[in-house]
This record gives C-alpha cells, sequence and structure tokens, in this order.
C-alpha cells in the first residue's frame, strides 16, 4: 500500500495530518465502512479526498446543499483536480447526457440527494465502479437530528441498489443517539467510527446576560470595537441584523454588513468574499451564512440571538479560530430569547389543523398533490396558511395515489414527535445557559464525551470574561486598503501587471 | 418624492395616462415576457424600462401606490386600479428627474435578456485575467453559474494569445468605452468590478459612498451597461468585448422569445398560424401572440398574409381618431365583425411607439 503521508504531501502540500483525518482514512484503507465525527474547519473533506488517490475508483459523494457541494467541487478544481462531476439540477439537458457518458471517467462525483431519486440516475451509477459512497451532513439523516432532511432518508435504500459500496458517513456534530441513527438508516452493519472531541480548545466559551435589546446592541458595539480581526455576529432575524449593523455604521465601526438568504446572490457572493477576503471585517448574518466559508483567522462569534440547539451553537461557533489561535464565542442571552427559535421551529411542521385541512382538500377534489399546478399550490398554501417549508413537507409525504385520509393519523403522530423532539434540543441548550456550571464540561457531557485536561482560557464561569480575552488576544495583521484614487488607475490596478512597484 | 423607486412608478403611471391597471407596471418592470407586457411597452414607450427591477415585488407596488394616494399625486380613474399622474404629481416627477437625471442609455425591452450574461462574463473575465496577469493562480470564481464559468473557460481557450495582451486589449477597450460615460456611471461599474486583491461593492456600499440612492445606482449601472452593448453592437472598434456577446447576436432578432423565433422559423418556411399550432402543439392564440411581438420588433414585417390592406387602414383611421391604443374602443369603431382583436393588435404593434 502506498504511503498515506507521502499522497498527503505530494497531492495537497501538507506535512501532517489534522486530528481525526488519518484514523478515517486508515479505517476505509481497511476495508470498513467508517462513521467519522470530525468538528467543522477540521478538513472533514480531506478525509474522502485523499482515498479517491489510493482507491483510484470513483467516488461518489452526497451532499444536503447546492452551496456547499459547488463550493467542495470549487475547492478540488483550484487545487488542480480535474475530474470533479457536480450533479445538480441546474445543468441543461445536454450536459446531464454527456456527463452521463462520462460518467466512470470521473474521480469524484458529487450530486444532491434530490438527484438520485431521478430516474436513470442510479441505474447510471451502477454500471460503474464506485469504490468510495460519502455521504456529508450524515446528521441529517436522522430525525433526532438538528437538520433533518427527508431526501435523506432514501440513502439506505440507494446504498443497497448501488451495491453495498464501502461507505464513510461523515459529520460534525452528533449525539451518540444521532449516530446510532446513521448507522441503522443507512443499514452499514459493522461500522468503524471515529469521533474527535467536539472540544474546541482555542475557543473561549462566554455567555453574557442581558435585560433589552437597547443593552445587548451597544454591547455588541463594545465588543467589536475591543476585538480585533475578524468576527461573525448571528441573528436569527434578517431585520435585527440589519438593524444591527446600521447601528454599528453610524456608530463608526465601518467595516460591517449584514448577510442572510433575502438577499441577490450576487450581492450574498460579494459579501462573503469581502469578509473571506479581509475586506471586510465584521459580519451580521443568519445561520445562512457559514456554510462551506472557509475562512482561518475568524476571531470571534458573538450570538445576539440564540440558535435553537447545541448542535447549531457548536457548528456557528465552530468557524472562529480555524487556524487554531485563540478565539472567543460571546452568546449574548436575555429572558424571552428562546421564544424566536421556538417560534421558527413551530413553523418548520404543520399542525394538525393543517395536516387534516390538506388532505380532506386532497381527498375532496381527488387530486394528486404532485400534480398540481404551481398556481394551485399557492392557492392551496393561502387556503391552509401553510409556509414553504410546510408545503414541502406535504408534497414529500404524501405520494402517490394512496388515499391522503388514510395517513392523517401517521403524519400527525410523526409531527407531533418531531416538535417534541425539537423542543428538547431546545429546553437542552437553554439548561446549559441556565447552568451554573463549566460551559465547556457542559458542551462536552452533551455529546457524552470526557474532558482530558483543564483549560486555561475556558469559559464564564471558569473565570474568563470579554475584557481577559483581549490579553490574551494573538496578533492580528492589518492588511493594507487599497483606497480608490480615479477610475483609470483601479482599472489599470486590476487588469495591468505593475511594470516598476510600489510592491513590496 | 422618497426614492428613485417612487420616480420610476411615476413615470410608469404617467405614460399608461390611466389606461393599464397598475399591475401593468409591476409586469413591465419585472420584463413578464408576456404578449401582453410586450405590447404595452410598445404602445406607451415603456421599452427602456422594460425588465429592468427582475426583483420588484407586488407590496413595494402597493405601498408606494398608497403613498401616491396620499399625496394627491394620482388619480384614480373610473376602472379599477388605474390611476392617472395629477398636476401636482407630475410637477413632483419633472423636478425630481432634473436632480436625478432618467438614464439615456436603458433598453430594457432589447437588453433584458443579455444584460446580466453580458455582466456576468465581463465580471468574471475580468477577475480571471486580472488573477493570471497578476501570477496568482487560486482564487474564488464572483460568479457562480455554471454556464458563466463554462463561457469565460471557452473563451480563454479559444483566445490563446498572450494573456498580458488580451489583458491590455480588455483594458483599453473599457477604457474607450467608459471615456464617453459620466463620472457616477464609470464609478459604479467600476467600483463593481473584483480583481486581484479587491472583491467588488454591493450596490448599498457603493450607494453609501456616493451618497446617492441605492435604486438610483442600479439603474444608472444598467445605464452603463446598456451604453457598452450600444456602443459595442454599433462599432467594430470593440473586437474583444463584442465577442462576449457574439453568440446572442448570432441567434438571429435577439429580442424575441426563444418560443416567438420558433414560430418566425415556421413562418419563414412558408407556414400558416394554423399549421404551426398544429405542429407545435399550441394554441393558435398562442401563435397569434408571436405574431404581435414580430411585428413589434420589426414594423417592416408584412402583415398581408394576416390583416387586407384594406382593412389595415380602417383600423388605422380609427386608431387615429380615437387617440388611444384601447382595443374594445378601436373595434367599436371599426364596426366590423370581421376584424378580430389580433387584426387590430396586429395593426397596433406596425405604428409602435408613438
Ligand atoms: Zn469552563
Amino acid at each position: 500500500m502506498m504511503n498515506i503521508e507521502a499522497v498527503l504531501k505530494e497531492k495537497f502540500g501538507f506535512d501532517e495530518f489534522r486530528p481525526g483525518q488519518k484514523e478515517v482514512i486508515e479505517s476505509l484503507m481497511s476495508g470498513r465502512h467508517t462513521l467519522g465525527m470530525l468538528p467543522t474547519g477540521s478538513g472533514k473533506s480531506l478525509c474522502y479526498q485523499l482515498p479517491a488517490y489510493l482507491i483510484n475508483k470513483t467516488v461518489l459523494i452526497v451532499s444536503p446543499l447546492l452551496s456547499l457541494m459547488q463550493d467542495q467541487a470549487d475547492q478540488l478544481k483550484m487545487s488542480g483536480e480535474k475530474s470533479v462531476l457536480t450533479l445538480n439540477s441546474f445543468l441543461t439537458l445536454n450536459q446531464k447526457r454527456s456527463a452521463f457518458e462520462r460518467l466512470h471517467s470521473y474521480r469524484f462525483i458529487f450530486l444532491s440527494p434530490e438527484m438520485l431519486s431521478l430516474e436513470g440516475v442510479i441505474k447510471s451509477l451502477k454500471s460503474i465502479d464506485i469504490g468510495l459512497f460519502v455521504i456529508d451532513e450524515a446528521h441529517c439523516i436522522s430525525q433526532w437530528g438538528y437538520d433533518f432532511r427527508p431526501d435523506y432518508l432514501n440513502l439506505g435504500e440507494v446504498r443497497r441498489e448501488l451495491n453495498d459500496p464501502l461507505t464513510l458517513a461523515l459529520t460534525a456534530t452528533a449525539t451518540i443517539e444521532v449516530r446510532r441513527d446513521i448507522v441503522g438508516k443507512l443499514n452499514l452493519g459493522q461500522v468503524n467510527e471515529t469521533v474527535s472531541s467536539v472540544d474546541r480548545e482555542n475557543i473561549g466559551i462566554l455567555v453574557e446576560r442581558m435585560f433589552s435589546y437597547d443593552e445587548k446592541q451597544s454591547r455588541v458595539l463594545e465588543l467589536v470595537r475591543k476585538f480585533t480581526g475578524s468576527g461573525i455576529i448571528y441573528f436569527s432575524s434578517k431585520k435585527v441584523a440589519e438593524a444591527v449593523t446600521r447601528f454599528l455604521q453610524e456608530n463608526g465601526v465601518d467595516s460591517v454588513n449584514y448577510y442572510h438568504g433575502g438577499m441577490e446572490q450576487e450581492q450574498r457572493m460579494l459579501i462573503q468574499q469581502q469578509f473571506i477576503s479581509g475586506q471586510l471585517k465584521i459580519i451580521c448574518a443568519t445561520s445562512a451564512f457559514g456554510m462551506g466559508v472557509n475562512k482561518s483567522d475568524v476571531r470571534y462569534v458573538i450570538h445576539f440571538h440564540m440558535p435553537s440547539t447545541m448542535e447549531a451553537y457548536l457548528q456557528e461557533i465552530g468557524r472562529a479560530g480555524r487556524d487554531r489561535k485563540q478565539s472567543v464565542a460571546v452568546l449574548l442571552y436575555s429572558d424571552g430569547d428562546e421564544g424566536l427559535p421556538m417560534h421558527l421551529m413551530e413553523q418548520q411542521l404543520p399542525t394538525d389543523m393543517q395536516i387534516e385541512g390538506v388532505c380532506s382538500f386532497l381527498n375532496d377534489s381527488q387530486k394528486i398533490l404532485e400534480n398540481l399546478t404551481p398556481s394551485e399550490k399557492e392557492q392551496l398554501s393561502l387556503t391552509f396558511s401553510l409556509n414553504e417549508i410546510q408545503l414541502r413537507f406535504f408534497t414529500q409525504l404524501i405520494k402517490g395515489t394512496n388515499n391522503p385520509l388514510h395517513q392523517v393519523a401517521e403524519m400527525k403522530e410523526y409531527c407531533h414527535k418531531r416538535k417534541a423532539a425539537n423542543q428538547g434540543k431546545l429546553h437542552k441548550f437553554l439548561q446549559w445557559i441556565d447552568a451554573q456550571d463549566c460551559r465547556r464540561l457542559g458542551i462536552m457531557d452533551y455529546f457524552a464525551e470526557k474532558q482530558q485536561e483543564v483549560n486555561p482560557i475556558c469559559c464564564d464561569y471558569c473565570g474568563m470574561d470579554a475584557d481577559k480575552m483581549v490579553d490574551v488576544w494573538p496578533e492580528v495583521k492589518v492588511d493594507h486598503v487599497n483606497s480608490y484614487s480615479t477610475w483609470k488607475k483601479e482599472l489599470a490596478f486590476i487588469l495591468l501587471k505593475k511594470e516598476t512597484g510600489n510592491e513590496k | 418624492m422618497n426614492n428613485y423607486l417612487q420616480a420610476i412608478i411615476l413615470y410608469a403611471i404617467k405614460k399608461f395616462q390611466g389606461e393599464r391597471s397598475i399591475y401593468a407596471i409591476y409586469h413591465m418592470l419585472q420584463g413578464k415576457k408576456s404578449s401582453q407586457t410586450i405590447q404595452d411597452a410598445h404602445l406607451f414607450g415603456l421599452t427602456n424600462i422594460f425588465g429592468t427591477i427582475p426583483r420588484f415585488t407586488r407590496q413595494q407596488l402597493n405601498q408606494n401606490i398608497e403613498w401616491f394616494l396620499k399625496h394627491d399625486f394620482i388619480k384614480l380613474m373610473d376602472k379599477t386600479d388605474a390611476y392617472e399622474i395629477s398636476v401636482q404629481g407630475e410637477k413632483m416627477l419633472v423636478s425630481y428627474l432634473e436632480n436625478n437625471p432618467f438614464p439615456t442609455y436603458l433598453n430594457g425591452w432589447k437588453y433584458q435578456n443579455i444584460t446580466p450574461v453580458f455582466w456576468g462574463r465581463l465580471n468574471l473575465l475580468i477577475q480571471t485575467i486580472s488573477h493570471i496577469v497578476h501570477n496568482e493562480r487560486r482564487f474564488y470564481p464572483i460568479q457562480q453559474n455554471p454556464k458563466i464559468q463554462h463561457f469565460v473557460k471557452e473563451f480563454l481557450h479559444t483566445n490563446r494569445q498572450d494573456r498580458v495582451l488580451i489583458a491590455t486589449h480588455l483594458f483599453e477597450e473599457l477604457i474607450s468605452l467608459l471615456e464617453r460615460q459620466s463620472d457616477l456611471k464609470r464609478d459604479i461599474l467600476i467600483l463593481k468590478l473584483t480583481g486581484v486583491n479587491r472583491i467588488g461593492h454591493t450596490f448599498e456600499q457603493i450607494a453609501k459612498r456616493k451618497d446617492v440612492e441605492e435604486e438610483y445606482v442600479r439603474f444608472m449601472f444598467l445605464d452603463s451597461l446598456h451604453q457598452m452593448l450600444a456602443d459595442t453592437e454599433m462599432s467594430t472598434d470593440y473586437p474583444l468585448l463584442a465577442t462576449l456577446i457574439y453568440d446572442w447576436k448570432r441567434s438571429g432578432n435577439p429580442h424575441l422569445t426563444q418560443s416567438t423565433q420558433t414560430t418566425l422559423r415556421y413562418i419563414q418556411e412558408g407556414k400558416n398560424m394554423w399549421e404551426i399550432a398544429e405542429i407545435r402543439r399550441l394554441k393558435v392564440n398562442t401563435i397569434e401572440d408571436h405574431l404581435v411581438e414580430i411585428v413589434l420588433s420589426d414594423n417592416s414585417f408584412p402583415i398581408a398574409d394576416y390583416v387586407s390592406i384594406e382593412d389595415e387602414s380602417k383600423i388605422a383611421a380609427a386608431i387615429k381618431e380615437l387617440g388611444t391604443k384601447k382595443l374594445k374602443a378601436i373595434k367599436q369603431m371599426v364596426d366590423n365583425k370581421q376584424i378580430s382583436f389580433f387584426q387590430i393588435r396586429l395593426v397596433l404593434a406596425k405604428l409602435g411607439d408613438g
């Protein structure tokens, strides 16, 4: 067998593995199905990229989000790998056809789970030699996970159809129950679990109790003045993200902008790239920001609003300090903040009344949900005040010509269970906020982990605070900001190579 | 007046003269590709703003209409949802546009489809070339659309010359084009660009920097692109930029919808409307819409196959006498059961703007 360190050096230019990577790769190379839990930003994707060069067969990667998928494919291409295919619904018929003809020639094939349910896709995939089947963000398969995606439920069946290929399930955050669920739903049988600690040692964890919106706002201003370097401030509301951005700007913080799902794609991309390049220092974002954002020197993450689960919280603070230098996470909490995530969770699933209403409408009108025209769907949403997610719930669960009335009880029970599970998670997270105990221990406890050694820069309970964080703050390089002179000079600066240089 | 969007809406209300409901404005700004909206764009002289705010919402429209009503800028007509600009509104509009001049090169109807494509390609090409010239191989493409990415890749593959040379040509063509534009317009365009060590600005950031409204920045940006498109189309001085719209120009009549282009091909093969409807499994109504669209884009297109010369002059006379573009009124006026709405629409289309 080829030396995996040699491949690491040759293909990726690294001298050593980051924690967890080598264990996962070795487990795969010994032919065992593997569940890898590696914290965000720890180089999860290397776990399937490196084996691809050893196995020399196609690696198939299922990824939940288009943007995430595109991002990983782009990064592979940027590092010089040409043999990458992303299969998504944006491809034209022609592009799809030609891709399918050359399917065997790709080293990496990325696809979204809904592509797998399209006719012909499985058949084509069966015709090629799949060396490794990767399920990214594997916790999405579990109804008890914090980000359940019904599309993922078919993956077990897909694996069977593809003849039980060697499988790698990857996730950043999964409790023991969720990990058990992943293995079961994927029908992995014997599996080797490589679980890294969820603890991010270089992130100080602070929770600060606030008493009003205004207090939070001024505290954010204080914090961003105190902290140097790049930071992300998370919000649950687009409106508040914009409002706090304005507040900061009005108070002299220039390099700040907001980012949320309501913005046009191009503007969103600009803000994201400005942040990554360091042109923009602070982002006020909703949870839409962060997936696939690879920036190693984010120094702080502030939560203006609390997320709804411990998993989401870890995911979000995990965007700080990927360069392993000292960083900090500050959660601002005031009583009643849980109302917002509670409300958002309610919105994710239909109520009993909506389930009854939609099912009897379909029964009375003898219509089939899948065949409704867009305007009929809009009408249905209006009649039963369904939001997009709720409507999708129905289109995913009511399939074919089965009498929908027979599914009412089952759907209601399913919704109750999921709502209860979500509320349970929120409740546990609130308990963590309220607990008079070490934050870090609390997090590890949630994932049934034991702490190895005491962290000197730990949490608010262990005596840290924002001021003390500043004392241990790493040195932040101040980027040179290009100032705009005239449009002609600016264009020359972009397009023409400088002959004589003010280049260093 | 509060903002530029309001000025645009009020401008459209003025142009419609109360003959269309406000939702016609919504469709116009969104650039709805229906024959009604395309015809309206021509009839009421609104081809410039056609499709210039694809993100425009009904809610935005309704809020602004309410605001206009409250300030007596518009008056309700007998018809529901149709409004006319008031004397007061007219005054406000004129003085507002004095300070914020209306974009002069805007041609949404002609460039609606190509504008985002042209910008996407230009944007990504500049970013790519900028990095290559500065020996930076790794960068994150600012344009995510796979078609745009594919185009730029192909472009660099076909144009194998020295990259520094391409950069110089690109630089020279852009300088020449932008020199013909206003200060504000070229600053906006340059600030939008992404290159080595700099990421483009958002419209909001540019607005703040230039101390103008965001919507105005967006319109001036469009105006800048449309002026570049017009100059590139007209002259042979911009060979490099012309290749960015080469496929669009080649695709025949570029402002026809895809489906209408297919119909046009069948007509040129000598098929009649009913045959085309049959072959394409479309309603004859739809083919009629296509025909009107064709005549709108080219009013020298012969319509004698669909309306006799005699009927044409009758209809034209009625239109002239009535001074309206309302189909019902025109039909009543010609008072001939044989003449269809379709024929009236064809003649209206042929008479064009004005
Ligand atoms: Zn602690």
